[in-house]
């Protein structure tokens, strides 16, 4: 069942000179349940963008992104009701403890305090942050601070899963927390979409590509059929050869 | 989407809870806003208590330095001072022998002490005196009069200083000494010779209670404290809940969760009205412990003690509302705790100026003040503890700062979370200070906006100095109404001109100074610049209120008196052209071309038409509100002009004409009384000229109707 189509989502920003800037250029796929989809790309592809237009941050300026079913332009709040977010610039309340932060976002969501509170216990065993619940997020490292995200992103059990650039800054003990997570997610039939650069992490744990240059999406595929469309092996090689045959000229 | 409307109200107390929460759990949140107050008012009631009792005991300590002439004046003096009836040997059988131990006895024994000395190096009293030796020099001679009836008298010359007080209590005191001594004196003698006599003046003191109740002087401060108190306890937490958002990284949180922004921004709004009110209360409390303890209630709060804490209290919520919806607003444009504060100082001092208000006694709440921002709450708050209380004004105070509030934190959600706060994507106020290097047609309505924050104040500041010339120099009017001339140029000119260049913008496009004009629209303007002057004077006949027109007209006596000596080619330039022209540049041409882009046409026209009649309520140093309602009848014409013509060249002919045709009526007001104009009676128009100009000022109407701009 396809949870996530994205249709020809573009976004033009003004910038201070009044000069209009083409940040996400047409962009379409589509993502099942239980699939895991890597928005590959170099910085300023637009891959953040498109993620913040499907999550109803930003408004886009033509296209359109359905989650389960529903327009995220027309009806907002039951897209942002089925999603859930995690980014690395999302950060905690310094003065809460991760117990209070879960159930204050779990109100914003609608979830009953029951709920929430089975949920805790089962996200704070998954995440293994039983050991800090009760401290105040102020105090904790950036690991710590991560893991209370990632369970943040899943307080209201959505069943689409955005994630923008999950491993920035986390060490190798961090960054094994996400792949474990995403591996859950992928068990639980979400539908995710991955946002990052890192093409290497990207191979571990995606099933299917897509390639951002430039505001456009150049390429889609599983490894093999980007293996087959370009004739290289690594999804890095993949890369350096469509920026090289992509249509318009490579940044200054 | 229903049942989280349902629920909305449930959900912005949840939301304000945990706010809260979260900044009483932010220990230097709760020193900053709670443990200061209680620390800084016991201290500084102490020093000045401390400060206060010095002064009395130093005042009450020194005894007033004495300079005499003789040692034996010293010592007579010292016994007469004590109560000894001695006199000084020279004048022993020239004086009876009672008067001097009444003069004694008439001392009031809460007098301070007198001490009595001689100069040290032998200078004069005067000298003595002068130089601070002394308080007061006393030169005791006889009175070398030789007549029967100057018998027995001394002669006094008290000598004291001017500058200081101390000085002078000294003279008083001697002089009541001197005073009740011949007083007595004359009482005694008429007695002695049996003589009846009636004074032509019985003098008796009745005091009463002021039925103005004037209030203790401090209590008029208490509003402009609170206005302090609230501020400051909202800031912390505005800034902390809407820019502090943005900087850690929540703010993402919020606005990816399906709540809508104002229910988010109600619970924000609730959690800083608590806090404001809770910094409030604290400092009351703090402060009002501090003046009951030391026993300062009486000098701070006059008659009224306890008796004002219900009114302060209501006025807490209030003033607490209105800032924590205001300072939402702004805050929330900003992108960090920095970014917020450069916004919130300005608007903090700006906001001290309102303040103020409550310490004019002769401001009297009225309609419009009722509804101004601010300066109706502490109008409202004064009158409020002076127990002046109106119940319709306080009811339009309290219904207008709901809508302010209101207003606010809709504006407030509209920018919390937009694209330009959460990820700056469309430019920023540092935008303003490059020079864009592409040639632009006009300059942004949050350029134009910005310039009228120059401008207002240049105009206040710079529009007083050729009064301040003419105080220096005495200037005649006519060189003060050409000094006028360039303030018009410097202020609505230079600015926009200045603005325009500095946004790459040509003057052309920037100020609507489009020569192509349509030939209807000049129709027009001729019209309603011959005909509006008699329209705007029946609505000032309609509106005005008799008394006031007295007040104006005696305010602007000598104005007017010096007006009528100026010839009328001097008043033309400096009241008609120049003030219409540079008038039409500002307003019109730069500031509607400008909000006309983003805004609709009526939009545009009523903006800045109001701007422009809020300009024209300062008139020298007082407020003429009653110039409002024309002044902007006149910006909206001239605006719709603008907007139908696409030029700004009609609007500056009709302004003009309109200027130059009133003073020229009222230059030449004594030969239209011949024709049965009454402008000084405030008696309605000759029915003849109203009928001619309504007419006139209709048909200009029909012709701004049908005129279309030219199309290049």
């Amino acid at each position: 069942m396809t949870l996530i189509r994205a249709t020809e989502l573009s976004k033009t920003f003004s910038s201070a000179e009044g000069e209009d800037v083409v940040a996400v250029n047409r962009v379409s796929f589509d993502v099942p349940s239980g699939e895991v989809f890597g928005l590959l790309g170099p910085n300023g592809a637009g891959k953040t963008t498109t993620l913040r237009m499907m999550l109803g941050l930003l408004r886009p300026s033509s296209g359109d992104a359905c989650i389960d079913g529903r327009s995220v332009t027309d009806n907002p709040n039951h897209v942002k009701r089925r999603v859930g977010f995690v980014s690395t610039s999302v950060g905690v309340y310094q003065w809460l403890t991760p117990r209070e932060m879960l159930s204050f976002v779990a109100d914003l969501y609608d979830v009953s305090p029951g709920v929430c509170r089975e949920r805790t216990e089962r996200l704070a065993r998954l995440l293994d942050f039983h050991a800090f619940i009760d401290r105040r997020c102020g105090v904790l490292s950036t690991g710590e601070k991560q893991r209370i995200n990632l369970a943040r992103a899943l307080i209201h059990d959505p069943p689409v899963m955005l994630l923008d650039e999950p491993t920035r800054g986390l060490d190798i003990v961090g960054s094994q927390v996400i792949f474990d997570y995403i591996q859950h997610l992928r068990n639980d039939g979400k539908a995710v979409v991955i946002c990052t650069h890192r093409l290497d992490e990207a191979e571990r744990f995606c099933d299917r590509f897509g390639l951002m240059y430039r505001g456009a999406l150049q390429l889609t595929g599983t490894l093999p059929e980007l293996q087959n469309a370009t004739d290289q092996t690594g999804l890095t090689d993949i890369f350096i050869q469509l920026m090289k045959i992509s249509p318009q000229e490579s940044p200054a | 989407m229903t049942d989280s409307a349902e629920l909305s109200a449930a959900r912005t107390l949840r939301l304000a809870l945990k706010e809260l929460r979260e900044i009483l759990r932010d220990r230097r949140m709760i020193t900053t806003l709670v443990l200061m107050p209680l620390l800084v008012y016991p201290l500084l009631g102490v020093m000045v208590k401390r400060a206060l009792l010095s002064r009395l005991e130093s005042i009450e300590a020194a005894p007033y330095r004495v300079l005499v002439e003789s040692a034996g004046q010293v010592e007579w003096l010292r016994q007469l001072n004590e109560g000894a009836a001695l006199l000084p040997p020279e004048t022993a059988d020239n004086l009876d022998n009672n008067p001097l131990a009444e003069l004694a006895a008439s001392a009031d024994p809460e007098q301070p002490e007198l001490e009595f000395f001689q100069p040290k190096d032998g200078s004069t009293l005067e000298a003595g005196v002068r130089s601070g030796q002394a308080d007061l020099g006393i030169r005791i001679t006889v009175s070398d009069s030789e007549s029967a009836d100057r018998r027995g008298s001394l002669s006094w010359t008290l000598i004291h200083r001017t500058d200081s007080q101390l000085s002078a209590d000294a003279r008083s005191c001697i002089l009541k000494r001197l005073k009740a001594l011949n007083d007595q004196h004359i009482r005694k003698t008429l007695k002695q010779h049996e003589i009846e006599v009636l004074l032509p003046a019985e003098i008796s003191e009745h005091m009463v209670v002021s039925e103005t109740n004037t209030p203790a002087p401090l209590i008029t401060f208490i509003p402009l404290v609170l206005v302090l108190m609230t501020m400051t306890g909202a800031v912390y937490p505005a800034i902390d809940l809407t820019a502090g958002e943005r900087e850690r990284g929540t703010m993402e949180i919020l606005i990816a969760a399906p709540v809508s922004r104002m229910t988010l921004l109600a619970g924000k709004f609730a959690a800083v009205l608590v806090v404001a009110l809770l910094t409030a209360s604290v400092n009351m409390l703090s402060m009002f412990a501090t003046l009951f303890t030391l026993g300062l209630d009486s000098a701070v709060l006059g008659e009224s003690g306890l008796r004002i804490i219900p009114p302060v209290m209501l006025m807490m919520l209030v003033f607490s509302g209105f800032f924590a919806a205001v300072l939402l607003s702004i805050t929330s444009i900003a992108r960090s705790f920095k970014e917020a504060q450069a916004y919130l100082i300005p608007l903090m001092l700006m906001s001290l100026t309102p303040g103020m208000f409550c310490l004019m006694p002769d401001l009297r709440m009225g309609p419009l003040l009722a509804v101004t921002p601010l300066v109706n709450i502490v109008l409202a708050g004064r009158d409020l503890l002076q127990s002046q209380f109106n119940l319709l004004m306080f009811s339009i105070v309290i219904l207008s700062t709901t809508f302010y509030g209101v207003l606010a934190l809709a504006v407030a959600a509209r920018i919390f979370g937009s694209d330009y706060v959460l990820y700056g994507s469309t430019g920023s106020w540092i935008g303003l200070l490059h020079r864009p290097l592409q040639r632009r047609t006009n300059v942004s309505p949050s350029t134009s906006v910005f310039s009228l924050a120059v401008v207002f104040p240049l105009f206040i500041v710079v529009g007083t100095i050729p009064g301040r010339l003419d105080e220096i120099f005495g200037l005649d009017l006519s060189h003060v109404l050409l000094l006028n001339i360039v303030v018009f140029l410097v202020v609505f000119v230079a600015v926009p001109m200045a603005v325009l260049q500095l946004s790459n913008v040509s003057f052309s496009s920037g100020l609507s100074m489009n020569p192509r004009v349509p030939l209807l629209s000049i129709a027009s303007a001729i019209l309603f610049g011959i005909s509006m002057w008699a329209v705007l004077y029946e609505l000032n006949l309609l509106t005005g209120i008799a008394s006031r027109a007295e007040t104006l007209r005696r305010t602007l006596e000598t104005l007017v008196e010096d007006l009528e000596k100026t010839p009328l080619s001097i008043k033309l330039l400096a009241l008609a052209f120049a003030p219409a022209l540079c008038e039409e540049l500002f307003f019109r041409g730069f500031l509607q071309t400008s909000l006309r882009q983003r805004f609709s046409a009526t939009a545009a026209v009523v903006a800045s038409a109001v701007l422009f009649g809020l300009f024209h309520i300062v008139v020298r140093d007082s407020l003429f509100i009653e110039r409002m309602i024309p002044s902007t009848l006149m910006g909206v014409i001239l605006g719709v002009m603008l907007e139908r013509s696409g030029s700004v060249l009609p609007g500056m002919l009709l302004h003009v004409l309109h200027n130059g045709v009133l003073l020229c009526v009222v230059h030449y007001k004594i030969q239209l009384e011949q024709q049965g104009f009454g402008l000084e009676q405030r008696s309605h128009l000759p029915p003849v000229w109203l009928a001619v100009t309504a007419g006139l000022a209709l048909l200009a109407g029909l012709s701004l109707l049908f005129t279309k701009p030219v199309r290049a």
